[in-house]
Order: C-alpha cells, then structure tokens, then sequence
C-alpha cells in the first residue's frame, strides 16, 4: 500500500497544480486576448471589474453559469450533451506527459516535474490524443441538427486530417535528431546546444502553420468563421457547454504553446544556465517559471497573429496544406534525413 | 488489478463494436466503431506495445474513423440508414450465427497455447523500426505502391463522375 501511495501522492500533488495553473492560464488568456486586441486597436479593452480588468474572467465564469442551458428540439441529445467534454477533456489530457521542469529534491527524494516521468513514447501519446480532440468539433457540430453546425464540423474533420500530416511529418525530423519519443530526451537533447528552431527552421515554420490549423485559431478559424457560419460548429450551444468549447479552444492554445517551447524552444532549458546550480528546489522552481514564462509569449504570439492576418477562404486553406505544407515537411524530412546519416548531426542518446 | 483493467477495457471494445452493428443511426455507429478503436489501442498498450496502441488510436481512430464520419456527415445519410428488408435481416443473423459457429469451432479445436515469455525488447519501437528497415522493407514499400496506386485510382474514377 505504501508503495503504491510513494507513486500515486505525488503525481497527485502535480496534477491538481498543473490543472490549476493551466485553468487559470485558461481563464487570464481570455482576458488577454480582449487586453491585447484592445491594444492593437488602439481602445481600452476590459477595465471596469476589478483593477485593471483583471477579475473579467470570475465575471464571465459567473455569467456562464448562470446563463440558461439551452438544447435544441432537433438535436441528437446523448452526442450533444457529451460534445464539449470531447474537445475539453484531450486539451487537459496531453499536459501529463510535458515536462515543464527540471526536478525538486525533498529530503533526500527527488521528484521529476512532469506528471508521468516513466513516459518514454510521450510525443506519440501527445500525437494520439491530440488526434482525437476533433471529435468534440464533430460530433457539437453534427448533433446540433444545423446546417451551419455541420458545415462547421466537415470544414473543422478536413482542416485537421489535412494539417495533421503537416505536423506530424516535421515532428519526426525532431524525434530522429534527438533519437526519442520522450519529450524529456528531447528537451535535454537542446541542453547546451542550439535550440531547434534554429536547427530545424523548416520543419518549426511548417509545424508553427500547422499547428494554427490544429488549434483552429485565425487565420486557420473556418470551423467557426462567424462571418460565413454563424458560430460554427457551437452555433447552438449555450451556458456552460459553450464555455467548454471555449475553454477547450485557449487549452488547446496552452497545449501546442507549450508544444513549441519543448521541441523547438529549449523546453526548460535557457542558454549557459545550468538549473542544478540553484540548489535543489529553487533550481526546479526557476525552470518551471522559465517554461511557463516562454509559454505566456506563444500564447501572446496566438493572439498577436489573430488580430492581424485574416481568415484564409477554405480553398486557400486546402491548397496551404496539401500543396505548401505537405511538400515543405517532405523536403524537410529529406534534408535533415541527409544531414544526419551523411554528415553526422544529430544528438546520440 | 491489471487483468482488471483488461476486462474493463475489453469490455468497453465489445459494446462499441455492438454498437456499429445495431445502432440504426450510421453517426452515432461510426462513433461506436471510433470508441472500439480507442479501447482496443489501450488493450495494445495493456499488453505491453504502447507504441502499437498509440498508432491504432492516431491511425484508426484519428484519421479513418474521422474520414468515415466526415462522408457520411457529407452525404448526408445521417439521420436515418437504409430500409432493410424482413429478408435481408433474417439473413445477416442467419450468416453471422453460422459464423460464430464456426469461428468458435476453430478455436475450440485449436491446439492449447503454448505460452513463452518473451524478452522485453520484444515489441519495442526499436525492435520494430530495426525489422521494418532490415527485412520487411521491400514487402513494406510494395504495400505502399499498392495503396498509392488505389488512391490514384480512385480520384480518377471520382473526376470522370464529375465531369
């Protein structure tokens, strides 16, 4: 029994933080989304609940709530009921296998900062679930039983089978370079070597586009193009499960920012600082700061694309992916293929 | 509390492949088939090829099952599925009992499984990769062909219907 509590309390003990960190980086992006936008459009933005706005997120979570809970007469009630948590649940999911710190060392135990530190196929179980999240897109919009919703769902299916090659193929040059699925080798492979974006520029420009498709943000955000189908594929959803959808969308923002800063932005790591130097609890505490910190300016860099570039038309979209990705990711791969059997780059672990 | 865990998911297979063959909304028996994909990709895991699971849920559940909702969300078919006829039915119960019958026979007279253990390299993406490259290369490029020739194929045929 002791054994099993030695594995269970402090994975615990890290889930409840991770989740609450990330819900609460949930909440604020919200509001940073509204901030910045604001900014950029030279208004003022949220400023009225609290000090500077920054109580706005309790003010919309209580609106949420308290909003009526409205399901259509035509929609298909089981599947409709159970869409939001479908698009929620894998955003939350994936953050067990990221590292987002180096370790804390407690009386003598010390105890890695990812929630499944065992987890050497980590980038393929991200891959899995990430790969099924669109099924939240499909089925809110399929059992709404509206003509918007659907095209929604068939726009978001389409986007996300074709973009998923895109990302998948310039992960791999990633996992070849590094020699491991796991995420740690492949933050430790950047340790005192040059990030990957640097090494791999490709193959981050082809996974950055991606990866806007994936989260479905602009210019990528047909599934829910308000100006074409009137919200997409949660046209019909209301209260609590249209905050699902909309929690899920900026977890899903977390998730691929903190996808970005592992592969290709060091991860934890920062240029000529070696975290064990800061003693045995600070050093980890730094490095999860650091991390989180890289993350808040990927999510700043989701927002600041949003309110710039327009929505791309649907056939624009398609022909991005399967005729400029696709062929950009192959070339990659081939590349960096070449350069690593070749002429000898790489990390061997 | 592993086996279990077995059962449990096993379980949850089974009732989504009961669900693609009765439930009468083509949708909702896609959706079934997905769940049957995802609990069979952890049965792999259970078993000790993780790897294998996750690719059965990125593959089969990620990427077919969503082509499979997304055409019958495209045609439309998703209220209700064809009338099928007092005829029809009695025969696909009629096959299907004569071939759990048969299929029950060949295990029941199937020599006792010999169990050995195995090494636990075996099944590792490591092992996997270093067989794909080393002795099923050629088989495994030949299988690719095939397909590649089948999709070419099939664009064909759908712009002749087109035009």
């Amino acid at each position: 029994m002791n054994a099993w509590l030695a594995i269970l309390l402090p994975a615990a003990i890290k889930i409840v933080v991770i989740l609450a960190i990330v819900l609460t980086g949930v909440a604020y992006t919200t509001l940073a989304e509204r901030k910045v936008s604001a900014w950029m459009q030279d208004r003022k933005g949220p400023n009225r609940v609290g000090p500077f706005g920054l109580l706005q997120p309790v003010a919309d979570g209580m609106k949420f709530f308290f909003k009526e809970d409205i399901t259509p007469r035509q929609a298909y009630k089981p599947v409709y009921l159970l869409a939001p948590l479908c698009t929620l649940v894998p955003a939350l999911v994936t953050f067990s296998v990221i590292p987002f710190g180096t370790e804390i060392t407690v009386a003598g135990k010390s105890y890695p900062l990812w929630i499944a530190p065992g987890m050497d196929l980590g980038l393929l179980f991200l891959l899995s679930i990430s790969s099924l999240a669109i099924y939240g897109i499909i089925l809110g919009g399929w059992s709404s039983g509206n003509k918007y919703s659907i095209f929604g769902a068939l726009r978001g299916a389409s986007q996300v089978v074709s973009y998923e090659l895109g990302v998948g193929l310039s992960l791999l040059t990633v996992v070849i370079w590094s020699g491991s699925f796991g995420l740690q080798d492949i933050v430790n492979a950047q340790k005192g070597h040059p990030w990957f974006f640097l090494t791999h520029f490709l193959g981050f420009i082809v996974f950055l586009v991606a990866i806007f498709a994936e989260t479905n943000r602009l210019p990528f955000d047909l599934p829910e193009g308000e100006s074409e189908i009137v919200g997409g594929y949660h046209t019909e959803y209301s209260g609590l499960r249209f905050a699902m959808f909309f929690m899920g969308e900026y977890a899903n923002m977390i998730t691929a920012s903190a996808l970005l800063v592992t592969l290709f932005f060091g991860g934890w790591n920062l240029p000529f600082v070696d975290w064990a130097k800061f003693g045995p609890i600070w050093g980890g505490v730094l490095s999860a700061a650091v991390f989180f910190t890289k993350i808040a300016f990927f999510l700043f860099f989701f927002i600041w694309v949003r309110w710039t570039l327009p929505r791309f038309r649907y056939d624009q979209l398609m022909n991005i992916g399967w005729k400029r990705l696709f062929p950009l990711a192959l070339a990659n791969l081939l590349l960096m293929t070449t350069l690593m059997v070749f002429f000898g780059f790489g990390v061997k672990q | 509390m592993m086996l279990w865990i077995f059962f449990a998911v096993a379980f949850v297979a089974f009732l989504g492949a009961l669900g693609l063959v009765f439930h009468s909304n083509p949708m909702v028996a896609g959706l079934c088939m997905a769940v049957a994909m995802v609990a069979q990709g952890c049965l792999y895991m259970l078993l000790h090829v993780p790897f294998l699971g996750f690719f059965q849920i990125i593959i089969y559940a990620g990427a077919v099952m969503v082509m499979a909702v997304f055409i019958i969300m495209a045609h439309g078919m998703a209220e209700q599925g064809q009338e099928v006829s007092l005829t029809q039915t009695v025969a696909t119960y009629v096959a299907a009992v004569l071939f759990l019958v048969q299929a029950l026979r060949a295990v029941w007279n199937a020599a006792p499984p010999a169990f050995t253990e195995v090494d636990r390299a075996f099944g590792s993406l490591q092992q996997f990769g270093n067989l794909l490259v080393e002795h099923y290369a050629v088989p495994f490029e030949l299988a690719s062909l095939v397909l590649l020739t089948a999709m070419v194929g099939a664009v064909v045929m759908a712009r002749r219907i087109w035009e």
